[in-house]
């Protein structure tokens, strides 16, 4: 009698089954682009990795239109014997109009509801998302999705980047005192799109844009264990003859470049006085290019050097300070900073940004050459 | 000595006859020594002839007549096993096993001398388990030597071998072997309180004995470690194990087995402690994987493709793209072949096996992949299950393994990853209930002895095993006693 | 001779308080707390841990008091039969609808991710066999389940390494700026959580080595109170503070940054091993419930886990939406405060009281 109940239970079972999702019917979508168009609403497309019989053809564009994500993906799913499915999604592009003029945050609160999708999948934005999903350069990946996905993979691994993923840009968005960055995206004729700098923002929307080598400041400050990558410097001659560092050759053109490769970095934001924030960053580096060569023998010519670095540094670092001050943006989390005090834990986001806005910003750059490589 | 039973109870020859149901091996060879007749019975094909030749006939033809008495042949018949005091019964028990029957017939007495003539194989290499280091030595299926093997390995006074006998119909010897100081008599009693209530005519063979003893009869699992190697089997024996054999079959009984024994070989021992910890996690490790991956393959292929990472994703998915069937069905199918393969290389002669397995393994899985059938990813993942099985040096649990992968695949194939951990929590739980002789079968990890672990689970240099493991609860623990050199000596110095 | 009750060494009992508090309540923990008691969540946690190693502290004397008896054994000699199987049913019903509220959350979770359009009872029954079978096996069997589930699930843990990297310590400053009233409500709130180290009342008369109970019992409390105050104080670093709010498995969630080379989402693995962390906290609950079910009508145990799985079944088709659930679990957590953090204080002093008037007499 037990057996037979045990039986009946385990055949009851069976017969409940969840829905299956066998990976071969299924079209897995790697990437997911969002254009605004003129009339408010939107264009998705999409990138389908499918397994069809014949083996040459591994993927699928298509594009929908939408007033909502879900719609788009419905009226999608209509065009594509496969089912979509977002488990493999690995990036979501969006369309420069739409983040500066509406927002994305709203997009992207469905992507975090949705429990198939990860949350680390990569965020960027760009031009145009239909054109860079429907480009056909995507080196040996097998579609766009794969490709730009390594391609943000890699920017992460190596973190030339900041970190740019749902995860990040959510608890970047949602704290109060630091703004989000993301990537941008170019796409051009004929070659595969790549990194070309980096988005601002003010809350969701997208306020601005920087050049990719000065993340290393927002870097510097936010991720302790971040690449900064090469820093490069021209230092105009006289400078260098002002501070007394001897060159080995006369220099043929009147700038000294310099390249230095950062190893550690240490960097902090101090609130000195009430509307005085100290920024305070201490870079090693070791050097691995100087045209025309400069010759490091002495400790006092390196200490030279160094305080000379720092200080073109710190000057580049003053101006961008500056920058995002105008576009009233902070990726670097001052704001964050002061909040975590017990006087100003109260304060809200339009405090923040207003006590921001009318700071005195003072930054201090320093450089020490630990290593030179295997000459001096 | 009963000379007054043994009179009414001695058969002549007619009667044994008939109770033989006529049977034409029974031969009997009247004597006659001066007018005394004496009649020697016996089968034909049973006895060694020269014995029964040379020392009952010669022996009794040349005595004088005033010898020819039941009391002087008792005491002077030139062979070992005589026997005297015996019932009707045992008389043509003894006959069936090469005794020869003297019958006097002017006393009515009569004697049992053993003049059997057993059919013995070689002591041979071992079949099923083999090991690459170590002796070579295994059982055989006549007792005697067994016994005569394990005596010669273990020549200590308190090595016990309690003799029963099982069977109704067919009677066979059965010897309970332990130590006498060593062992638990608790383990003692449930094992002779259990071969006890196993009232049966026959035991075709020990396999089946330790079936019938076992605690739960419906587990998948063994529950009694199945030994052909003499030193495996006296190794149990000495950590305070109770080992059973059975007459006419070469494999020993060893019990309480726990669920970890299944995973050591004796090679553990004979090889450095580095190597053997390692092969150990790699036979427990293949265990687990033949028992869950094609349950997990199954599982993500059909229900959770988001764990695929992106460059394996388009690999599998390509190698699926062809195959017309449901992963479940995909799978065992596959694993059907497998042990379709496996069955046909067992039951074929051993040359033609091998054939077998090449046709079957290059062949077969070729063609099926180049046909679509199936994915090769699948190929390698259940070539890796059937490999994992194997791994375990006791055949049996090779086999409950391969079975237990079935309703894995199947929860798989229904519910997905929850489903492979339900069936995580039900083999955890059956092995929590199971017992071996009423000794908990997960022994060392639950109930948890940390220093047993060092039995079961790796093994350590010889210095660490100064004691037994608890879990036999043998009466003495201390082992071994030898100090290792540790006086506190600086560098350089002797 | 089978004796009637199987002892186990008393280490035993740490696995199996630890285990029976770590469960669902874990996963949604800190969002919990830190909507009542915010940045200083981890004030709460360490309070509560410390209230619970007191109440540990008076149950062990109030069980040494009576050697070897269980609380339902307790309660009819301290109230007298009626009175004490009245109590003795309040029992039994919040540990069946605490095993319900365990199995329906984890269904809840798992439907979430990846098992969507599967109906509940199905998980309900799936795991309640599983359970059926697990109990039905006595306490020997319910403990190994708790000692064994808590060494195949306690590696998740170190999984937490991912997460790490992204940490904050900034969020989690200023320290100490919530007010009193908050951080108390924030310990009353994570009763739900906490809650499991009651078992010690059942387990008790089945340790061996009692003297040693108290040691193990305030080790396993502390043991589950770090593992509680560590994820919250991750969670709380990791999440920035609107994001904490709106997770409803907050741990989940941070679970989902885990990857590895070989595998994406770890999370989905992380669900379904969690089958494994509720196993132990199903079974100990009907082990407990159907034995107070034996005590108050005088039905074989074996009888009673059916009994209760079938009420549990059949009351799974009826509590079925998030917000019922949300209730009901609420519910349950303040039942549990009122009867595992107030109750055995006052079952205390009673019992102290009896004793006096009786040793008067």
């Amino acid at each position: 009698m037990k057996k037979w109940l045990i039986l009946f239970c385990s055949l009851l079972c069976t017969a409940c089954m969840p829905p299956e999702k066998i990976l071969e019917r299924q079209g897995i979508s790697t990437i997911i682009g969002y254009d605004l168009l003129d009339d408010g609403t939107y264009l998705g497309t999409i990138s389908l990795l499918q397994f069809d019989r014949k083996e040459e053809k591994t993927s699928e564009t298509i594009s929908a239109v939408g007033t909502t994500s879900k719609q788009i993906r419905q009226i999608l799913e209509q065009k594509t014997s496969h089912d979509i499915t977002s488990g493999q999604l690995r990036t979501l592009l969006f369309n420069k109009d739409m983040t500066e003029t509406k927002g994305i945050s709203n997009f992207l609160d469905t992507m975090q509801r949705d429990t198939s999708i990860g949350s680390l999948i990569f965020l960027a934005i760009t031009d145009n998302a239909e054109d860079i999903i429907k480009n056909g350069n995507y080196e040996e990946y097998p579609e766009m999705g794969s490709y730009i996905y390594q391609l943000l993979d890699k920017q992460e691994r190596k973190e030339m980047l900041i970190n740019s993923n749902l995860q990040d840009f959510f608890s970047t968005l949602y704290e109060i005192g630091i703004d989000p960055t993301l990537p941008i995206i170019s796409n051009k004729e004929g070659v595969a799109p790549y990194i070309n700098s980096v988005a601002l923002f003010k809350n969701d929307k997208m306020v601005g844009s920087i050049s990719l080598k000065k993340t290393m400041f927002i870097k510097l400050f936010t991720h302790r264990k971040a690449f900064l990558g090469d820093i490069t410097l021209n230092i105009p001659v006289e400078t260098f003859k002002q501070k007394g560092v001897s060159l080995a050759e006369k220099p043929k053109e009147d700038k000294f470049n310099i390249t230095i490769h950062p190893i550690k970095h240490r960097g902090s934001i101090e609130l000195s006085t009430e509307d005085e924030v100290k920024l305070n960053a201490t870079i090693s580096v070791s050097t691995i290019e100087g045209q025309p060569a400069v010759t490091l023998k002495n400790k006092e010519s390196i200490k030279k050097l160094e305080q000379l670095l720092g200080e073109e540094l710190n000057k580049e670092f003053g101006d961008f300070l500056e920058e995002l001050r105008k576009l009233n943006s902070d990726p670097i989390g001052i704001g964050r900073k002061i909040k975590s005090l017990r006087k100003y834990s109260k304060l809200n986001d339009k405090d923040l940004r207003e006590k921001y806005s009318t700071l005195k910003l003072k930054s201090t750059i320093k450089v020490e050459i630990k290593r030179t490589g295997a000459i001096d | 000595m009963t000379n007054t039973t043994n009179k009414n109870n001695c058969p002549n020859y007619k009667k044994i006859k008939y109770i033989l149901n006529q049977s034409p091996d029974l031969l009997c060879r009247t004597i006659e020594v001066a007018g005394d007749c004496l009649e020697v019975v016996f089968m034909k094909n049973l006895i060694k002839t020269e014995t029964v030749n040379e020392y009952i006939i010669k022996f009794i033809q040349q005595l004088p007549k005033k010898d020819i008495t039941y009391s002087y042949l008792m005491k002077n018949i030139p062979i070992g096993e005589v026997k005297i005091d015996f019932k009707e019964q045992e008389i043509i028990s003894s006959l069936l096993n090469g005794f020869v029957y003297i019958y006097l017939l002017k006393e009515s007495k009569a004697l049992l001398v053993n003049c059997a003539n057993p059919i013995e194989r070689s002591i041979e290499k071992a079949e099923t388990e083999s090991l690459v280091y170590g002796p070579k030595i295994s059982f055989t299926e006549s007792l005697a030597s067994n016994i005569k093997i394990i005596r010669q390995n273990l020549n200590n006074s308190n090595l016990c071998t309690d003799e029963l006998e099982i069977g109704e119909y067919v009677k066979k010897q059965l010897r309970i072997i332990y130590i006498k100081d060593l062992t638990d008599e608790d383990i003692l009693k449930t094992l002779k309180q259990k071969l006890e209530n196993i009232i049966t005519d026959d035991i075709s063979d020990s396999s089946v004995l330790a079936q019938c003893l076992e605690d739960n009869h419906y587990s998948f699992f063994p529950q009694f470690i199945m030994t052909e190697l003499p030193d495996r089997f006296l190794y149990s024996i000495l950590n305070g194990r109770v080992g059973i054999l059975l007459d006419r079959s070469p494999v020993a009984i060893i019990g309480p087995a726990n669920f970890f024994s299944f995973f050591e070989s004796t090679e553990d021992i004979y090889l450095r402690w580095s190597l053997s910890t390692f092969i150990r996690y790699i036979r427990l490790l293949a265990m687990a994987g033949s028992l869950l991956f094609t349950a997990f393959y199954v599982a993500i292929i059909t229900y959770h493709f988001e764990l695929i990472p992106s460059r394996l994703l388009i690999i599998i998915g390509q190698s699926r793209s062809q195959v017309p069937f449901p992963p479940f069905l995909e799978v065992l199918l596959m694993e059907l072949l497998i042990e379709l393969l496996r069955e046909a290389g067992a039951r074929l002669p051993s040359k033609v096996g091998q054939t077998m397995g090449i046709v079957g393994g290059i062949v077969i899985g070729q063609a099926t992949v180049e046909a679509g059938l199936t994915s090769n990813i699948l190929i390698i993942i259940v070539a890796f299950s059937a490999l994992g099985a194997f791994s375990s040096p006791i055949y049996e649990m090779g086999t409950a393994i391969r079975i237990c992968r079935f309703p894995f695949i199947i929860l798989a194939g229904i519910w997905g990853l929850n489903g492979i951990m339900v069936g995580v929590c039900v083999l955890m739980v059956h092995l929590l209930r199971l017992t071996s002789l009423n000794k908990p079968y997960l022994a060392p990890l639950y109930p948890f002895r940390i220093k047993d672990l060092k039995y079961f689970l790796i093994r350590l240099p010889h210095h660490f095993y100064m004691r037994r493991p608890v879990v036999n609860r043998p009466l003495k623990t201390l082992r071994a006693e030898w100090k290792l050199k540790n006086i506190d000596k600086d560098l350089d110095e002797f | 001779m089978k004796s009637t009750v199987s002892f186990v060494n008393a280490y035993i009992a740490f696995f199996i308080i630890h285990t029976s508090q770590i469960g669902m309540g874990i996963l949604g923990f800190p969002r919990i707390i830190y909507l009542a008691a915010k940045q200083d969540a981890w004030v709460s946690i360490l309070l509560s841990g410390l209230f619970i190693s007191l109440i540990t502290w008076i149950m062990i004397r109030i069980l040494n008091h009576y050697e070897n008896f269980n609380l339902y054994e307790i309660n009819e000699n301290v109230f007298g039969r009626f009175i004490g199987s009245i109590i003795n049913t309040v029992i039994v019903i919040y540990f069946i609808a605490s095993n319900y509220s365990i199995i329906i959350s984890y269904v809840e979770l798992s439907l979430s991710w990846g098992y969507e359009g599967v109906y509940e009872w199905v998980g309900v029954f799936a795991l309640l066999l599983v359970t059926l079978y697990a109990v039905s096996g006595g306490f020997r069997v319910v403990a190994g389940v708790c000692f064994l589930s808590f060494f195949i699930t306690v590696w998740i843990i170190f999984a937490l390494y991912q997460p790490f990297e992204s940490l904050q310590i900034t969020r989690i400053l200023p320290i100490l700026t919530t007010s009193p009233p908050e951080i108390m409500e924030g310990v009353f709130n994570s009763s739900y959580t906490m809650l499991g180290f009651e078992t010690l009342f059942f387990i008790f008369p089945f340790i061996k080595e009692k003297d040693k109970l108290l040691f193990i019992s305030q080790l396993a409390v502390w043991f589950t109170t770090l593992l509680v105050l560590f994820t919250t104080v991750i969670s709380i670093l990791f999440f920035s503070s609107k994001e904490l709010e709106k997770n409803i498995w907050p741990l989940v969630s941070m679970i989902s940054v885990v990857h590895f080379p070989f595998l994406e989402r770890f999370e989905y693995i992380a669900v379904s091993i969690w089958i494994l962390v509720i196993f132990s906290n199903l079974s100990i609950t009907l082990f407990i419930s159907s034995k107070g079910v034996k005590h108050i009508f005088h039905v074989k145990q074996k009888h009673g886990i059916w009994i209760i799985s079938i009420i549990i079944f059949i009351t799974s088709f009826f509590i079925t939406k998030r917000v019922d659930i949300n209730l009901f679990i609420n519910q349950i957590g303040h039942i549990g405060f009122y009867l595992w953090f107030v109750y055995p204080i006052l079952l205390y002093f009673i019992s102290i009281i009896k004793s006096k008037i009786l040793s008067h007499s």
